[in-house]
């Protein structure tokens, strides 16, 4: 099929685009073998992804241990928008409360999440059907994470992928260890254990057509003593999509075992809400533990002196003459 | 002072318009969008935007008679910016949708990654694309990808933009002021700011 016929090997190209080429092969196999020395998984080809989450209730960032006692942490547009400055690859926002009230809610904070953020924005929580999907997209993420609604009814990830796609479609799936390696599933924010194997579901959610697993620990969330390295593992072995970590980052080693583990993204919320670490500075620590990562800061765009780099806040703010929404 | 530029984006029913609206609303844009042909012919910089199945978009063209215009302005170089599924549109068909034409602007047909020796798809990330000197407008660096398709080899007058994923593939193609992306500039942060800028100078 397709890889057969992917490499061009020359043929009616130019000297200089054969070598961009080239350069591309280059960049890619450096990059395995450092992962390969580590005995990392050399097919995660990208970057890991570093993903600040912002838990947002009533429109405010909240973060809470285990799901409970959740305290105020600041205003979930202002804080993307640091986010990504610092260097994040994706931003996602959970909509811990979720209730048919707070919809209205949360789609303002998605659009005023936009507004802020040009990269990739991920929303979940309370997300019952389709449409609820179709307007958080219109309000502007770019991909929408299904809980509780997708176990209610699985069909829900095949219409949505056949409606934006799989790349689309992220299967949230907040895991508890139940004993001797295995983990059921948990829904409703942690407070409602069902005799469903978090494994495979994860497997059975990918052939509905999920496209990403965003997979966390209860038993970790907010507890800062590392992510669930077995669950990890297990999904790892069931599944070929993107796996982001979730529940219990508190250091960038924590963060390299994950990936060791089987993680294509690592997600956290406490570390970088409470200012222990950036996101610029988990990305040099991870890079020094030999993790590749996309560097935060080198100014966007390889060097080319035809042009200079825009930064962040240099361009004038939108002023459209006719609202197009 | 330059002038502010007016861009129109191609409103489709799968497409999710308001990243790309917001990236060049935060570019300091005039921003439209349009599903008639009159608009897509009108308009001084259009971008095709697109997310989801290939033979839903490519049937959401069709049902607003979009092809001829699209294909018009393509044809004669006039601005255009096909962003994701709106560059594998541009091609002459999708092993996503067999027997579905594209607009067949872009000689190629675009074939799923090989996922047989266990590399994830879709590709999901950032990845590190690299233009061949010709091109004047898709700048070296680190792209956000979002795709499980791709066009593997460089179609015949377009400037190539290579990347590697499974094998090397085609980030983006570029002929003069007509673009078509693989990745999201629009979620690219600085990176996509940088080229949707050179863009909106082309």
């Amino acid at each position: 099929m397709a890889g057969t016929k992917s490499v061009v090997g020359g043929k009616a190209l130019a000297g200089t685009e054969a070598l961009a080429g080239t350069e591309a092969v280059a960049e890619a196999k450096a990059g395995a073998a450092r992962e390969a020395a580590l005995g990392l998984d050399t097919r995660a080809a990208l970057p890991v992804r570093i993903i600040p989450c912002l838990d947002v209730r009533d429109g405010r960032v909240v973060k809470g241990v285990k799901f409970r006692g959740l305290t105020d942490q600041g205003d979930p547009a202002a804080l993307a928008r640091a986010y990504e400055e610092q260097g994040a690859d994706e931003v996602v926002v959970l909509d811990v409360t979720a209730t048919t009230e707070a919809r209205g809610t949360r789609l303002d904070t998605v659009r005023a999440v936009r507004t802020r953020l040009s990269v990739p924005l991920t929303v979940g929580g309370g997300i019952g059907g389709v449409e609820d999907a179709s307007a958080l997209l219109e309000a502007g993420a770019d991909k929408v994470a299904v809980n509780t609604a997708a176990l209610k009814r699985p069909g829900l990830l095949t219409e949505l992928a056949a409606r934006f796609g799989s790349q689309c479609v992220v299967v949230s799936i907040d895991a508890l260890a139940s004993g001797r390696g295995t983990y059921q599933v948990v829904v409703r924010s942690g407070t409602e254990r069902l005799a469903v194997d978090a494994v495979g579901w994860a497997r059975r959610a990918v052939e509905l057509g999920a496209g990403e697993i965003l997979l966390t620990s209860i038993d970790r969330d907010g507890t800062r003593s590392g992510y669930e390295l077995p669950l990890l593992r297990a999904v790892r072995s069931a599944v070929r999509v993107p796996i982001v970590a979730s529940g219990g980052a508190d250091s960038p080693e924590h963060m390299a075992h994950a990936v060791g583990a089987g993680a294509d993204a690592v997600l956290a919320a406490s570390i970088f809400h409470q200012r222990n670490w950036t996101v610029e500075r988990v990305k040099e620590a991870l890079a020094r533990l030999g993790v590749r990562v996309r560097p935060a800061h080198e100014g966007g765009t390889d060097a080319h002196p035809a042009i200079a780099s825009p930064g962040v806040g240099e361009y004038p703010a939108a002023a459209p003459e006719e609202p197009v929404r | 002072m330059s002038p502010v530029p007016a861009v129109t984006v191609v409103r489709t029913s799968t497409a999710n318009l308001a990243s790309v609206l917001s990236g060049f609303e935060g570019l300091g844009c005039r921003v439209r969008t349009t599903a008639s042909p009159a608009g897509v012919a009108r308009a001084e910089r259009l971008v095709l935007p697109g997310v989801g199945a290939f033979a839903a978009a490519r049937r959401a063209i069709a049902s607003h008679g979009l092809e001829d215009a699209l294909r018009d302005r393509v044809e004669v170089g006039r601005p255009t910016l096909g962003i994701c599924l709106g560059m594998q549109l541009m091609a002459r068909g999708s092993e996503e949708a067999p027997g579905e034409p594209g607009l067949g602007v872009i000689d190629g047909i675009v074939e799923g990654y090989d996922s047989g020796d266990g590399w994830r798809v879709p590709q999901m990330g950032w990845n590190r694309v690299f233009p061949a000197d010709g091109c004047a407008i898709v700048p070296g660096g680190y792209a956000y990808f979002a795709n499980s398709y791709r066009l593997a080899e460089a179609p015949a007058g377009w400037q190539p933009v290579w990347c590697e994923y499974a094998g090397r593939f085609l980030a983006a193609v570029e002929r003069g002021a007509v673009v078509g992306c693989q990745f999201h500039p629009e979620l690219s942060g600085a990176y996509g700011r940088a080229l949707l800028t050179r863009w909106l100078e082309a």
